[in-house]
């Protein structure tokens, strides 16, 4: 098999090629020493198979960014057949040095002149013989976007593949102090092969940008896009989502529970509700992740994400943050775990830990659920609005707080410089398959750590046997009581607390606990609960809700995001420091200044 | 109560309150870096194109990124726009646009480009 990596810039199209060059065939693979996932797949060119590995967008190979070491660990430590070069056609002029560092390591290399169409349209032209000849490599003007001259480059790169040997890897230090040099060489080439006119034509981008980067209605229509792109996922979702839970249902009675009938009580419970509810979590949570990385496919390669980042990063850079984690924690509202999936577009590894730490604190589709239950049960219709108000505000505040107190550990060392890059139309074919490989990326990365949460909760609730489910002689009533002496300060009783505990499973099944628990169900189960505590105890649960850990899919979701035991724990710790914190300071002053 | 409705409700609620909370940043956030040097200063002359400075052009972090995206000595560059509440600048570089922080763009030099001399 023969290893060729995809070096470019950011924003030259090299994700585009790599999913034209491999379909959907690509995969997440593991590189030893590298915290970053990098899609490899093999294909077929010419005679050879070929891996391909699609590397992180740089612009420089000595830069001192994450990426950038990302970069060049990979190259120090992979053998290569041959690098495919991505550069912008439109950017030649200053991407040009980069071609020529990766040339200065004698790896042999095919430079892809993508985005000829945009080329076209400004009235670039490149000489591409003349340039071949002066690089001393193999030059094809493409449109990875179309496919356009993907047939000529593809036979390029099994000539190049014919005579390949595998070039091990060197250590690359040193050049650095030739960049100078190679900067004016690559002037020299450019001035030599490469026409621009010397006025360009005003960009559509231009017009467009007017409006959507406008001063005062800028901000107003981000968040008017933003809001319908949420509604649009959960409008179309939520159907999806009930559709998906219905037939994990009815698999569970036509299906599961026949088959395993011949099994005793115990195993039974366990399959039925322990294995087979974690796996209809897992799915419910497929058509969410679906539309949302259409949406954000949508968002990103039309180019409107980094004038997003443009619009929020005054406040955002006063929380340690950039603009586009923004983006991520409005969606957290929705739903955290894309939300968490979606940093990745954040390229600087502190800005993504800080962002994940934060995004937990979104009031999130689920635990709204929850809230609206306890409120109809616990207030009169006109305060209930006001109550949720004051969430949706603890909510902001927690995420702001957790912000403020963490950006000094998570600094980023990287320069907050963001391209802005023009308009464009994605493909269907381009969405389509980003919302197809996120998929299996959670499928493959979730999946066991959902299951075994899911069934550590049902043993948890469901051992000893001859115990009530959930009730107080439970495994779960143990612990509660050893809890006790912490929660009660918060006016959390027993089965609260028990309620708590499957909270951790998913926010949504938190009222079905309250079922179980309580042993009522409906308009019984609301009114019984506002004779058991008062609106003290209610609004501190719901806090304790809001803050403490959202679910264990969004653990595993950062679990797999962040690749670190140790943030995770962090990322699990700090929300459940903060919800009691938060609880028992309402809840004992609200006692100390309002009395009974 | 039905829910999906209510979750419309809340999040237009949730905008409201992000927009007020984004107007009460501005009016803490406005114009705090408007004395700094560099290329943050030379907005005052519109959209007018400047150059940077030639020896010491670039001071602190940025500089390996800048470099690398074409912000070299005796290059010719454009500030498009200035983001609202003390935001980000939109520079134009030839054929490429980026945003940066005014942080940032107070450590370039810059002077004014000779009168005729903008097509360079």
């Amino acid at each position: 098999v023969k290893r060729v990596a995809l070096i470019g810039m950011p924003n030259t199209g090299k994700s585009t090629l790599f999913n034209r060059l491999t379909g959907s065939s690509a995969r997440v693979g593991n590189w030893p020493g590298i915290t970053v996932d990098l899609m490899t797949a093999k294909i077929l060119v010419g005679a050879h198979m070929a891996e391909v590995v699609d590397l992180p967008g740089i612009y420089d190979l000595h830069g001192f960014s994450d990426d950038e070491g990302v970069v060049r660990r990979f190259l120090e430590s992979q053998p290569l057949d041959l690098v495919l070069l991505i550069v912008n056609a439109v950017q030649i002029e200053r991407q040009l040095p980069l071609v020529l560092q990766v040339r200065a390591l004698g790896l042999p290399a095919i430079l892809l002149l993508n985005m000829a169409d945009e080329a076209r349209q400004l009235g670039i032209s490149v000489d591409a013989e003349k340039l071949a000849e002066q690089l001393r490599m193999p030059v094809s003007m493409i449109a990875a976007k179309y496919g356009e001259g993907q047939t000529a480059a593809l036979k390029q790169i099994a000539h190049a593949l014919d005579s390949s040997t595998p070039v091990p890897p060197t250590a690359l230090l040193s050049a650095l102090s030739e960049d100078d040099h190679l900067v004016q060489e690559s002037a020299a080439m450019v001035a030599q092969t490469v026409l621009i006119p010397a006025r360009l034509p005003e960009h559509l981008s231009d017009k467009l940008d007017r409006v959507v980067l406008h001063p005062w209605f800028g901000l107003p229509l981000f968040f008017f896009s933003m809001l319908m792109l949420f509604e649009a996922v959960f409008w179309i979702g939520t159907p999806l989502q009930d559709a998906m839970s219905w037939l994990f249902d009815q698999g569970k009675t036509l299906l599961v529970e026949p088959a395993v009938s011949v099994l005793p009580q115990f195993l039974q419970g366990f399959l039925l509700d322990g294995v087979w509810a974690g796996l209809s979590t897992v799915a419910a949570f497929v058509p969410l992740i679906v539309l949302f990385f259409l949406f954000m496919a949508l968002v990103e390669d039309s180019g409107y994400l980094s004038r997003a980042a443009f619009l929020t990063d005054a406040l955002m850079s006063r929380l340690g943050l950039d603009g586009r984690s923004f983006v991520m924690i409005l969606m957290g509202f929705g739903c955290n775990v894309p939300a968490i999936m979606g940093t990745r577009v954040m390229r600087s590894r502190p800005h993504r830990l800080l962002s994940m730490l934060v995004i937990p604190l979104s009031l999130c589709s689920a635990r709204l659920q929850v809230f609206l239950f306890l409120i109809a049960a616990m207030f009169s219709p006109r305060q209930a609005p006001w109550i949720l108000l004051c969430l949706y505000l603890a909510s902001f505040a927690t995420a702001i707080l957790t912000a403020l107190i963490f950006k000094q550990r998570y600094v980023s060392n990287e320069p907050f410089v963001i391209e802005l890059p023009p308009y464009r139309m994605p493909t269907l074919r381009q969405i389509w398959l980003r919302g197809w490989v996120e998929v299996r990326h959670f499928l493959h990365r979730a999946t066991k750590m959902i299951i075994i949460g899911v069934v550590c909760v049902w043993i948890l609730t469901h051992v000893p046997l001859n115990a009530a489910p959930a009730g107080p002689d439970t495994l779960a009533g143990m612990l509660g009581r050893l809890l006790t002496p912490v929660l009660s300060p918060l006016g959390i009783d027993l089965k609260l607390t028990v309620a708590l505990m499957f909270g951790f499973i998913a926010k949504e099944i938190v009222i079905g606990a309250f079922a179980v628990i309580y042993g009522m169900e409906g308009g019984a189960l609301s009114a019984h609960m506002a004779t058991q505590m008062d609106w003290m105890q209610a609004v501190s649960f719901m806090l304790f809700t809001l803050i403490y850990t959202p679910c264990v899919s969004t653990i595993a979701a950062i679990r797999s995001e962040s690749k670190s035991a140790g943030f995770t724990l962090l990322s699990v710790a700090w929300p459940l420091a903060l919800a009691w914190g938060v609880s028992f300071v309402f809840y004992q002053s609200a006692r100390a200044l309002l009395g009974h | 109560m039905d829910c999906s409705d209510i979750h419309l409700r809340y999040n237009a609620v949730l905008i409201l309150v992000l927009i007020c909370f984004l107007a009460i940043r501005w009016q803490i956030g406005r114009n705090p870096d408007a004395r700094l040097p560099g290329l943050s200063a030379s907005l005052g002359s519109g959209r007018r194109p400047v150059r940077l400075g030639q020896g010491g052009a670039f001071r602190g972090k940025p500089a390996q990124r800048l470099s690398a995206l074409g912000f070299r000595a005796g290059k010719t560059l454009q500030v498009l726009r200035r983001g609202t509440l003390a935001g980000p600048l939109q520079v134009r570089l030839g054929t490429t646009d980026v945003i940066l922080r005014l942080s940032e763009a107070a450590q370039i030099e810059v002077r004014p480009v000779p009168a005729g001399g903008d097509t360079a």
